[in-house]
């Protein structure tokens, strides 16, 4: 018997450092396109680091086994950290409890007269359903799913989305 | 620009974008916030400290930081998943779903879903190990997934025992908000898709609210006057046998918080 309960840990514990490594790979790998596409989708890099250690943070916790895209699931747990993370601090700056967060030395990068600063004219939700789709590369599903957008409505959302885009960035031009 | 022009644009675009040095390999800050024990010691010193002084103590409620120390403050955003030392899943009759996913909860009837005997199906959050004592205010952001017309199904904020105040988001003849008490009902029309509910009791009357945006200001529905008891919480998706549309239904709930004068959990 303790033998079986000794074996269970060791097994128990070598299952968990593998999951440890499968993540600390992905986390080497996915982490650039992941602060690109967030800090793009939010318009800032402010927190995003902070999110996309606690989406890992999450996955080493328990990610669901069924994952399609790693990086798709990455992305939404971090964008809605940032997200939660941008509204207490909007009601915590109309409340005059804290100084507004000084800009992220790197946000200038986000202003740039190219396309970046076309995306940073549409509103955040236009940004997070284009970068969803057109750089982490969503499924209209998983765009359904997880960013809480009806399912028959998704692909006219996203639509909708790039006309935008196209329509702010010809008067640009223009 | 057709679809592929436009997607190379974005990701060339994207691309091009500065990444600040990492703060070392992962996960540093992951594993010091989240990651599983890896010890049997660690375990085992866990389970000492809650038998040896987390259960004979009774209460396991924070003390909260915020601007009122009075109150006793339970906060829950499910970035941890559910977590079973505080929550409760439960379900009426076949096809229910409780499941945490992207750090949220998410509460689910399938299309083919059964009644159970009571004639009701239901998926449960229940926040049964903990009581609120005196004075409460409890409150829940929701997102309506999966809410096809014609359903049936409320989403509820509940206080029990039975036949205390509850507020709900669901549909009658229109899209509305509802409360319901000893005392009767309230409701208010909506189109909605996102929100959050509320109850706040102060003395012996509970008072239902809602509001359309986090952050934004409480809707007030109705005021129940009887409501005595030591409190428990539940946030359920509910459908009778006759109301219920056969058509799948899932809400995602998130940021539960419970403020109290008294809170014990068990």
């Amino acid at each position: 018997m303790k033998e079986d309960d000794t074996g269970r840990v060791v097994a128990s514990a070598a299952v968990v450092s593998e999951e440890g490594e499968h993540w600390g790979a992905l986390y080497e790998q996915l982490r650039p396109n992941l602060v690109r596409a967030l800090a793009s989708a939010v318009g800032s890099y402010d927190g995003v680091e902070d999110a996309i250690q606690d989406a890992f943070a999450a996955a080493l916790h328990g990610a669901p086994p069924d994952l399609r895209s790693p990086e798709a699931w990455l992305f939404v747990v971090a964008l809605n950290k940032l997200r939660h993370q941008q509204r207490r601090s909007r009601l915590a700056a109309r409340l005059r409890l804290v100084r507004p967060p000084d800009p992220h030395e790197l946000d200038s990068a986000l202003q740039r007269a190219d396309v970046l600063a076309t995306l940073q004219r549409l509103t955040q939700r236009e940004r997070t359903l284009l970068i969803a789709k057109y750089y982490v590369g969503m499924t209209q599903e998983e765009i359904a799913k997880h960013l809480g957008i009806p399912r028959g409505t998704v692909a006219s959302a996203v639509s909708r989305a790039a006309a935008r885009f196209r329509d702010v960035e010809a008067r640009r031009d223009g | 620009m057709d679809d592929e022009q436009l997607r190379r644009r974005i990701v060339d675009a994207v691309d091009s974008l500065p990444v600040p040095a990492a703060r070392g390999r992962l996960g540093l800050r992951a594993r010091q916030r989240y990651g599983p024990p890896l010890s049997a010691l660690a375990v085992a010193a866990a389970a000492a400290l809650v038998v040896l002084v987390v259960l004979p103590l009774g209460i396991a409620a924070q003390r909260s930081a915020s601007t009122d120390s009075k109150l006793t403050v339970i906060t829950d955003d499910f970035s941890r998943g559910i977590d079973p030392q505080r929550w409760t899943t439960m379900g009426g009759g076949t096809g229910h779903a409780v499941r945490a996913i992207d750090g949220r909860v998410e509460l689910a009837l399938d299309a083919n879903a059964v009644p159970g005997a009571d004639g009701y199906m239901s998926a449960t959050l229940g926040l049964l190990r903990c009581v609120a004592r005196g004075d409460y205010e409890v409150s829940v952001d929701y997102v309506l997934l999966d809410w096809p017309a014609g359903s049936g199904t409320q989403l509820v904020l509940g206080e029990f025992p039975p036949g205390n105040a509850g507020v709900r988001r669901d549909q009658g003849d229109r899209e509305r908000y509802g409360t319901n008490g000893q005392d009767g009902e309230a409701t208010a029309f909506t189109t909605d898709t996102q929100g959050s509910l509320r109850l706040v009791r102060k003395g012996t009357s509970v008072t239902a609210s809602y509001r359309s945006v986090v952050g934004g200001p409480w809707v007030e529905l109705a005021a129940h006057p009887k409501s005595q008891f030591d409190a428990t919480f539940q946030i359920f998706l509910f459908a009778g046998a006759r109301e219920f549309g056969g058509k799948t239904v899932r809400v995602a709930i998130d940021n539960v918080r419970l403020a109290a004068t008294t809170v014990v959990c068990v």
